[in-house]
């Protein structure tokens, strides 16, 4: 029997609706709008007005995550899906929403608000709520979006008020994103361990993509692992998935908990294009289809990241949307910080993607020559596969790009998860494995050299005078300025939507953000410090001091104490250390070590 | 842009931003009046400003019977120095703006701030008024570097809290000689003999 359902309840459901619609545009809220399958063109306009965005903004800014199944298993009219958004079919679903709704909102640690409303799919009539009233003549909205007159309680409700509103809307054109059809066969692969009730928001945010994936293959590495689709939650899932031709398919490793063998074991099960997702990862529901684009439209495409958003701010995860290679040794360059976010949207170049990205299936068959590392790093080696993996894409000519557009929340689940362990020599091994990888391309990873411009515009300029002689001085080394100023080196970007990436005098340069260096960088690296600890002679210009500061060897590096993440190789120390790592390496080489690397490597795409 | 008008020598004045007196004409013309002065009406939070900008630029206004443009630059919410000399007033613009006007101006006159090294960026000479600060330093040998000898010892120091001596000012009218000799030789490339 289902459960009787008090005005009080509704009433509290509602507060959050309209909760929802004074905090929907602050970035430290997910809205969570969820409906099925047979309204979601009302409700995208009822979003829209809500939020009172424009569509294409609203699917931006916000990401649907979804905590509780309670999906019908119906859907017709496949393929018109635009939002995926959840309606109670019942009242009784709204109240099993409230219950819920103190638990979810504990369990996850963030506000949520639910949209509901007592639409149903089985009836012809919608149901009225009986709220108490002036009973009036009103309009409803039935099943399909159409509006009717109804007696109806005249309650002022925002049920109410967003028919009205409706009405009102229903005369504007469709304002939703039409996205070519993509007939490529699209397979994600999720790799998981322990992670069950996040993952069940993951593959509610997957089969609810404007573009559903063809393929779900989960890679559950779980000690006991459970059977998903006998757990009511993951049933509706499944039923869900199922009707709208989706195909979820659950294996276990053989090894558990390693990340690469989960993915080795997922290539077969990939057709035409593979889409990687962490466990974690909440996907907004226009991502897929934002990410195909460019692979009807780039040849060369090796592989393309959605920006991956940390929850709370809204930012995007510094170390895992883009990072540069060549000062990847020692540290990862932020490139999209508070002040560099990219509006509204930015399709950049990388070197590397991580943790969410589509490539192709022939590509695919590249990183099982991965697999001769499997033994000697795994599972601690694991991180790092798509790390590997993108780059020798990147390093075989193929571009690698993230488009902001197409936005993935990283809940950073606490528990459970495949995790890499994170220690010195395991990094150095890393960083010994990339180095050979990167010979055998013939790139050459370039050790920074950190220069500051602290000040004030004057000094910014003074430093960009003296950037030909710091740059001819350090011809090995990757140039990486924290400028006060930016504004002051804006003519040397090579693109002007990307703040991060210059070039002067034939050399890259790449600018990071004085707050994200200030976490990494020696504290002393100051020219007014600089000219006050050498008792600078007052017959020489000041902007010498900066000539004097990294022209001359060796410079003082980051410590190694300076709050490194876990991904980061710990290289960070001094001058010694990265001859000691050269040394190491070269020994390695020589001592016949990772001699599989990079046999048999050769890319073949299907489309050059 | 600016006019390349023969008759007019366009002049940009660049004064310390943040630190701008207010220009009451009358109480700093005379020095003398200025010292008897206990509570002059203006502000000058920076020793590195030039205190003489308003008899100054009213001395070169039109000197040497050359009619001259001046036009200053500021931040937003600063006052001119004086609307009766500046011809015209830009505020907040960005450096590939200033830079624009740097390049198309005759020459410029600034204090130690960073307008001095912007133009030397975009190669244009001018006129540095230096109080605190030593141009040996932070100077450029191309420009005119206008400077008493009265630095402070310690160079590298902040200079918020440095108090405003009086004695390291040019006087205007030794700053008005220099700078019509600078315009001899840079504006007009004149061969001078001493």
């Amino acid at each position: 029997m289902p459960e009787i359902i008090t005005n009080s309840q509704i009433q509290a459901v509602y507060s959050r609706i309209l909760l929802t619609k004074s905090l929907v545009k602050n970035p430290e809220f997910l809205l969570e709008i969820i409906t099925p399958d047979f309204c979601s063109e009302f409700l995208l306009e009822v979003a829209k007005k809500f939020s009172q965005l424009s569509v294409g903004d609203f699917l931006n800014s916000r990401i649907v995550k979804v905590s509780r199944l309670l999906i019908p298993a119906k859907g017709n009219d496949i393929g018109k899906k635009k939002i995926s958004l959840f309606l109670c079919t019942s009242i009784e679903q709204v109240a099993t929403l409230a219950k819920s709704y103190q638990r979810l909102e504990t369990e996850f640690g963030f506000y949520k608000f639910f949209f509901v409303a007592p639409f149903s799919s089985d009836i012809k009539e919608p149901i009225a709520i009986p709220l108490p009233g002036i009973r009036a003549q009103k309009t409803f909205i039935n099943s399909e979006g159409n509006i009717r007159d109804f007696p109806w309680e005249e309650t002022n409700d925002l049920q109410q008020i967003i028919c009205i509103e409706y009405l009102c809307l229903k005369k504007e054109e469709s304002l939703m994103p039409q996205l070519a059809e993509n007939r490529e066969h699209v397979t994600c692969v999720i790799p998981t361990k322990d992670r069950y009730s996040c993952l069940s928001m993951v593959l509610v945010s997957l089969v609810n993509q404007l573009r559903v994936p063809n393929r779900i293959a989960i890679i559950d590495s779980s000690e006991s692992p459970l059977d998903l689709p006998s757990i009511a939650d993951f049933g509706g899932i499944f039923s869900l998935a199922s009707s709208k031709r989706c195909e979820i398919l659950v294996g276990h490793p053989s090894k558990k908990g390693s990340k690469f063998d989960s993915i080795i074991q997922a290539l077969d099960l990939v057709e035409d294009l593979c889409w990687f997702l962490s466990d974690d990862h909440i996907v907004a529901p226009d991502a897929l289809g934002f990410l195909l684009e460019h692979f009807q439209e780039d040849s060369s495409l090796g592989a393309i990241s959605p920006s991956i958003l940390l929850p709370r701010d809204g930012l995007i995860y510094e170390f895992i949307s883009r990072n540069i290679l060549k000062t990847f040794s020692i540290f990862p360059s932020v490139q999209f910080g508070e002040r560099f976010i990219p509006s509204p949207y930015l399709l950049t170049g990388n070197e590397y993607l991580m943790s969410s990205y589509v490539c192709r299936k022939p590509d695919m068959d590249y990183v099982k020559e991965f697999s001769c590392y499997d033994l000697r790093f795994s599972p601690d080696f694991l991180t790092w596969f798509h790390v590997l993996f993108t780059n020798s894409l990147f390093l075989s000519g193929l571009s690698l790009h993230v488009d902001t557009r197409a936005r993935v929340t990283n809940l950073a689940y606490p528990v459970g998860g495949m995790r890499g362990i994170s220690n010195d020599q395991l990094q150095e091994q890393m960083v010994a494995l990339l180095s050979i990888i990167d010979e055998r391309f013939g790139v050459k990873i370039l050790p920074p050299r950190i220069c500051l411009t602290p000040g004030g515009v004057g000094d910014n300029i003074l430093f960009k005078s003296a950037l030909g002689d710091i740059l001819a001085a350090n011809p090995d080394k990757t140039i990486i300025i924290s400028p006060t100023f930016p504004e002051v080196f804006s003519d040397l970007l090579t693109n002007e939507n990307d703040p991060t990436c210059g070039q002067y005098l034939g050399r890259d340069i790449f600018f990071v953000s004085s707050k994200e260096l200030s976490r990494m960088s020696p504290s002393g690296d100051n020219p007014y410090a600089f000219c006050w600890s050498v008792n600078w002679p007052h017959d020489r210009p000041f902007s010498d001091s900066f000539r004097a500061m990294y022209c001359s060897q060796p410079q003082q590096v980051p410590s190694s104490n300076s709050s490194n993440t876990s991904m980061m190789p710990a290289t960070t120390a001094n001058n010694e250390s990265l001859c000691q790592k050269e040394e190491d390496r070269t020994e390695r080489i020589n001592n016949g070590d990772f001699a599989n690397v990079g046999k048999g490597w050769r890319l073949h795409h299907s489309s050059n | 842009m600016l006019e390349k008008d023969g008759d007019c020598i366009t002049v940009l004045i660049s004064p310390y931003s943040r630190s701008i007196i207010k220009p009451d004409y009358k109480l700093i013309t005379q020095r003398n009046d200025f010292l008897l002065n206990s509570t002059p009406p203006y502000v000058l939070t920076c020793a590195k400003n030039y205190l003489y900008w308003i008899p100054f630029l009213e001395k070169l206004k039109e000197s040497g019977g050359r009619k001259r443009k001046f036009i200053q630059f500021s931040l937003s919410g600063e006052p001119i120095l004086c609307p009766g000399l500046i011809d015209n007033v830009y505020y907040d613009l960005s450096l590939p703006e200033l830079r624009s006007y740097i390049a198309e101006c005759h020459y410029w006159i600034s204090v130690d701030n960073f307008f001095q090294h912007l133009a030397n960026e975009v190669g244009k000479p001018g006129v540095v008024i230096f109080t605190k600060s030593k141009p040996s330093l932070f100077g450029h040998p191309q420009n005119l570097n206008l400077y008493l000898g009265k630095a402070r010892k310690f160079q590298f120091d902040l200079w918020a809290s440095e108090p405003i001596d009086l004695d390291s000012q040019p006087d205007p009218d030794l700053a008005l000689q220099l700078v019509s000799i600078f315009e001899d030789t840079h504006i007009f490339c004149r061969k001078l003999s001493f």
